[in-house]
């Protein structure tokens, strides 16, 4: 009998996912926006495509308060709301990526991503950004050969522009949040491995 | 006990990345072509889910219920672009070119994941 109920409240809360991510709602999206889903959950309760996360959060691209730019080229602005922040990237005038996270995901530093491209064609370049505790000041991005580089935090965000590791040198295995007397604040991993930058393209 | 609440993880976890992925079908009306792919379980060493051909895609997006590592990957020959982010990625590429839409699972424990890409 206990199965069975399970297994009915299972059907109803897929029968209700599917729906809110078949129709997009955004409002509903907005007004859950401080609910503890995953980012990949949060996104799957509007359509897909670009700006996912940024529907699913109730904001818009076009709103987004400029910070900087990658060497890439590429300008990162910062939008908000009262429960979550998102990081947004364009070039141009055109929309290049998103990564938002609620405040529970900033402290923890799982609002860090990592971009990178290695084909023979392109130049390599690796770009890291993300967003910062409060109260943190900078960054250093520690190597695995124990090298470090830092990073000032402006209003919240960071980023570290650079190359992809090459194959047996050294590789960036995480960061270390900078306080207001220059010490350590806390650390935080990097969402990829050392042997994982570069996928391989077959 | 454990093993009804392993039961009814595990389904949810399929719903939700059957939502990221069955949305697919119903967007990307603007673009001209676009694909879902993936909405299983896949292993967390490296495994990954893939488009079913290479196209002009510009955008590649994945994700998961959890926040494991996600690496999107838009690729050919010659271009080979990657992003990493925790539970969700997204990606473009403006080269025009034709590639393959991939997302890995770089977590060390299998998660269902859904991808989806459009030109």
């Amino acid at each position: 009998m206990m199965t069975m109920g399970s297994h009915k409240s299972l059907l109803v809360a897929g029968a209700v996912a599917i729906a809110l991510a078949v129709t997009g709602a955004g409002a509903y999206a907005a007004a859950n926006s401080g609910s503890d889903r995953s980012p990949g959950e949060q996104a799957a309760t509007v359509a897909p495509g670009p700006e996912r996360q940024l529907r699913a959060n109730g904001l818009n691209a076009s709103e987004a308060q400029p910070l900087f730019t990658l060497a890439n080229g590429e300008s990162v602005g910062l939008l908000s709301n009262a429960a979550t922040k998102c990081l947004v990237r364009s070039l141009g005038s055109r929309f290049a990526g998103e990564m938002c996270a609620r405040t529970a995901e900033i402290a923890e530093g799982h609002a860090t991503s990592v971009g990178d491209e290695c084909g023979p064609a392109g130049k390599n370049r690796m770009e890291i950004t993300g967003l910062a505790p409060e109260g943190v000041l900078g960054v250093r991005l520690i190597s695995s050969d124990g090298a470090s580089r830092s990073t000032p935090v402006f209003n919240g965000a960071f980023k570290f522009d650079g190359t992809n590791p090459v194959a047996g040198g050294p590789y960036p295995t995480g960061i270390e949040w900078v306080g207001s007397d220059g010490g350590t604040a806390g650390t935080a991993g990097l969402p990829v491995q050392g042997d994982q930058f570069c996928e391989p393209a077959s | 006990m454990s093993k009804l609440l392993r039961s009814r993880l595990t389904g949810l976890c399929i719903c939700v990345a059957a939502a990221f992925v069955l949305a697919l079908s119903t967007a990307g009306g603007a673009s001209g072509f676009s694909e879902g792919y993936g909405g299983y379980g896949i292993c967390g060493s490296n495994c990954y889910i893939q488009s079913g051909g290479a196209h002009t895609f510009y955008f590649n997006e994945g994700g998961s219920t959890g926040s494991p590592y996600l690496a999107c990957q838009l690729f050919n020959g010659a271009h080979n672009e990657v992003s990493h982010g925790y539970g969700y990625c997204d990606l473009f590429y403006g080269g025009g070119e034709y590639v393959w839409a991939r997302v890995y699972n770089q977590s060390g424990s299998t998660h269902v994941v859904g991808g989806y890409a459009e030109t």
